[in-house]
């Protein structure tokens, strides 16, 4: 039982990272019915500059985690912005497939350029807050800091989301568009400001994932954002794609079905990159609008 | 004027050389007449001695790139299904003739034998394949009961399995009520007495083949057996998938190339993460660009029948194409198989020229389908001239940029940059400018030769050819 508990609360942190992803790519197809390839990129490079600034400057605390959080978010904000602008608004009115496969592009832009420029080799991410390494065993669970901060800071991201999306007009817009997009533009919505405002949001969020990524398990390289964030897409898609509450949910149900294969399936290490597939294939046969997505019935 | 004039049949031609049969005759013989004679010819200008081995690799890797290029020109292209998994159909082929070629055929000497392997092969996956399937109609039909019953039987079966092979690896022969091991245990045995009470039996036939025939013989079964695994895993990928769209279908293609992958590093006698060693190295050039001569035919003859035209015709529209009677289901399925076929046709290919395979993915993983996916685009969606003309500069590009890197001046060389390794980035930025700039390819979704098709039919202009207008919703 207690191993149980180990093992939710393994699958729980790494189940938020996914969620803090999953959200950047569920709220981009929502409105633009793109699957933005290059979100995971975005994540890595979250981790990347903040492990390069955390290396730089050298301060500790948790005054330094908050300055690494905001030049994170920063920076990957604007590429994020950039990625859409310069990438994706040009081909707004082509097929679907020309956004996919300049998607594509983009993410191997940012995979093989950032091997260039920051080297190929896993870089180590130096210890920022050291009382983070510590933790508390309520009743034999070892419930590290680093989980803590992971969680905490999620929830406190998430409440942030809930809040833009929900309570503040441009979320009120953004709502609208991902409802149908040509009805809001025709409302006097400004779609490129959302679409951009989209992007931003996404690219925070997958910035403050890569900085408890790298939190977490310490080590990056520029191709580390892959794997990732193509489970993030997977969660985004168990949870019902275009569906905030969704893709949080289907993040971190992907972390603990993920940390309970590993656990208590023969040789389930091996097999762990593997779930999150295994799962798409599953949900996109079963129940393929998702756990909470409503299907769309498509009119002729 | 009679009206038996009207109705009476074309005259009979006067002379031989203008009837239809001579027509027919000098639209369908010399462009294969022709490429034989390039194949043959080619295999004795064009070995190792002549121009060296590296280049020599340099040219096999051209002829698989073709090959796999075109195979997913017909999925891509033709079909409209963007998959990003060609690697891992490739791959199937290629580990899936490379360890018959290993383990049963004696240096390919013992057709029989790799025979016998295909058949147990297909009898055990088909039999299990047959059981998941009528467990999957099963389990929809019980719709009829309750509308969430299938989702919720589905679930239920999926732990099962998890439990039962997590149990079952505490057992040699699983009980019985682990019965999805234990039907995988049976299932095993069958194969394993194919393969090997069969085999023994089987070299005494290979033995009374003419002297010669066996190791090409043993090869063309290599070459279909493992192509029609290929496309096996094809179908296994695309009847679940292919009615997702475009994006979904990326990623799910994707998955399943990765799983099949993840499958062979796990797999034993595959070799795992080592790999498979010691395949007979017996692609050889006419061997291969006979092979890529004839995917390119078969593909053309494909893309430009009717069987094409429904193919196109679900890609631009599916609700109309179904309005007007055809299968999407059925087309969209067929261009998958046969893309995946000849996908696993080049893995075979592959695995027989370098005698080595392992399961890493520069080889067999994301990486290479999207290179493949970058020549398909690069010659224009839907050209399969094309595809080729991409795959061969695109096999070229990095020999190219290695000369231009001696080419760099040395203020430049001294920083550590260099162009070959940029290749990936090179790649990307190929992919987005395309895209921004030309997205219909080279090409431009046309073939090399202008309106007449190779055989002498009249062939549509591609659809493709030009941007459709932007979508505009009916308001």
């Amino acid at each position: 039982m207690q191993e149980f508990l180990q093992q939710l609360i393994n699958g729980l942190t790494s189940g938020a990272i996914y969620a803090l992803i999953a959200v950047g790519y569920t709220m981009v197809y929502g409105i633009l019915k793109l699957i933005n390839f290059a979100h995971g990129e975005v994540f890595m490079m979250g981790a990347m500059v903040s492990l390069l600034l955390a290396g730089t400057l050298g301060w500790t605390g948790p005054g330094a985690l908050l300055v690494l959080l905001g030049v994170a978010v920063l920076a990957c904000a604007v590429l994020g912005f950039l990625i859409e602008r310069l990438a994706y608004r040009p081909l707004r009115h082509q097929p679907r497939i020309t956004s996919l496969i300049t998607a594509i592009g983009v993410s191997l832009l940012l995979q093989y350029g950032g091997q260039q420029v920051f080297g190929p080799t896993d870089r180590v991410f130096p210890e920022v807050w050291p009382a983070l390494t510590g933790h508390i065993s309520p009743g034999g669970v070892v419930i590290s800091f680093i989980d803590i901060t992971v969680l905490g800071l999620t929830l406190l991201f998430m409440l942030g989301l809930t809040y833009i999306v929900m309570y503040t007009k441009i979320g009120l817009a953004l709502r609208a568009v991902s409802f149908n997009f040509d009805t809001a533009s025709l409302m006097g919505i400004n779609i490129n400001r959302v679409v951009s405002f989209t992007f931003v949001l996404g690219s925070a969020l997958a910035a403050a994932g890569g900085l408890l990524y790298a939190i977490k398990y310490l080590t990056i390289n520029p191709l580390s954002g892959l794997i990732p964030g193509l489970k993030a897409f997977v969660a985004a898609v168990l949870g019902g794609i275009g569906s905030i509450p969704g893709a949080v949910a289907g993040g971190i149900l992907l972390g603990l079905i993920e940390v309970l294969v590993v656990g208590y399936v023969e040789n389930g290490s091996q097999y762990k990159d593997g779930v999150a597939f295994v799962i798409l294939i599953v949900i996109l046969l079963v129940k393929p609008s998702g756990l909470f997505g409503r299907s769309v019935v498509e009119k002729v | 004027m009679k009206r038996s004039d009207a109705i009476s049949p074309a005259p009979r031609p006067a002379s031989f050389a203008a009837s239809p049969l001579a027509r027919s005759l000098l639209a369908n013989v010399p462009v294969p007449l022709i490429l034989v004679a390039i194949v043959l010819l080619g295999n004795f200008v064009i070995t190792p001695r002549a121009i060296g081995a590296y280049n020599m690799e340099i040219v096999m890797q051209i002829g698989i790139a073709i090959i796999l290029a075109t195979s997913l020109q017909l999925i891509n292209g033709f079909g409209g299904q963007f998959s990003l998994g060609h690697a891992g159909f490739m791959a199937v082929g290629a580990y899936l003739s490379g360890y018959p070629s290993v383990a049963h055929s004696r240096d390919l000497t013992d057709p029989a034998a790799v025979l016998l392997f295909y058949v147990g092969l297909f009898l055990s996956v088909g039999i299990a394949a047959a059981v998941l399937v009528g467990v999957f109609k099963a389990a929809r039909a019980s719709a009829r009961l309750h509308p969430s019953l299938p989702a919720i039987v589905m679930v239920v079966l999926l732990v099962w399995i998890l439990f039962d092979i997590s149990r079952s690896a505490k057992y040699d022969t699983p009980p019985a009520y682990l019965f999805v091991s234990r039907g995988v245990a049976l299932l095993r045995q069958l194969f394993d007495v194919i393969v090997h009470e069969g085999g023994s039996r089987a070299a005494a036939i290979s033995a009374a083949l003419p002297q010669g025939w066996a190791q090409p013989v043993c090869f063309i079964i290599l070459l279909i057996g493992g192509g029609l695994c290929a496309a096996g895993a094809g179908l296994i990928v695309g009847l679940p998938t292919l009615r997702l769209r475009g994006d979904y279908l990326a990623i799910a293609t994707l998955g399943f190339a990765e799983i099949i992958r993840i499958a062979i590093q796990n797999a034993e006698p595959l070799g795992e993460s080592f790999g498979l060693s010691g395949i007979p190295g017996y692609t050889s050039f006419a061997w291969l660009y006979g092979a890529a001569f004839i995917t390119i035919i078969v593909i053309w003859r494909l893309a430009y029948s009717d069987k094409g035209r429904a193919i196109q015709a679900v890609r631009e529209d599916e609700v109309a194409a179904a309005a007007m009677g055809i299968d999407t289901t059925h087309h969209k399925v067929l261009s998958f198989v046969i893309g995946s076929f000849f996908a696993g046709v080049g893995g075979v290919l592959y695995a027989h020229f370098t005698s080595f395979i392992t399961p890493e993915p520069q080889v067999f993983g994301l990486v290479r389908s999207i290179e493949f996916v970058v020549m398909v685009t690069l010659g224009g969606l839907a050209s399969i001239s094309g595809a080729v003309l991409a795959a061969i500069a695109l096999t070229l590009l990095p020999e190219l940029l290695r000369n231009v890197d001696d080419l760099l001046p040395d203020a430049v060389r001294r920083t550590g940059f260099s162009i070959s390794e940029s290749r990936m980035v090179i790649y990307s930025l190929l992919l987005i400018g395309m895209m921004l700039l030309r997205p219909q390819g080279l090409l431009g979704g046309k073939e090399l030769w202008p309106r007449r098709g190779m055989f002498g039919r009249r062939r549509l202009t591609s659809p493709i050819a030009d941007p459709p207008e932007p979508e505009t919703a009916a308001l």
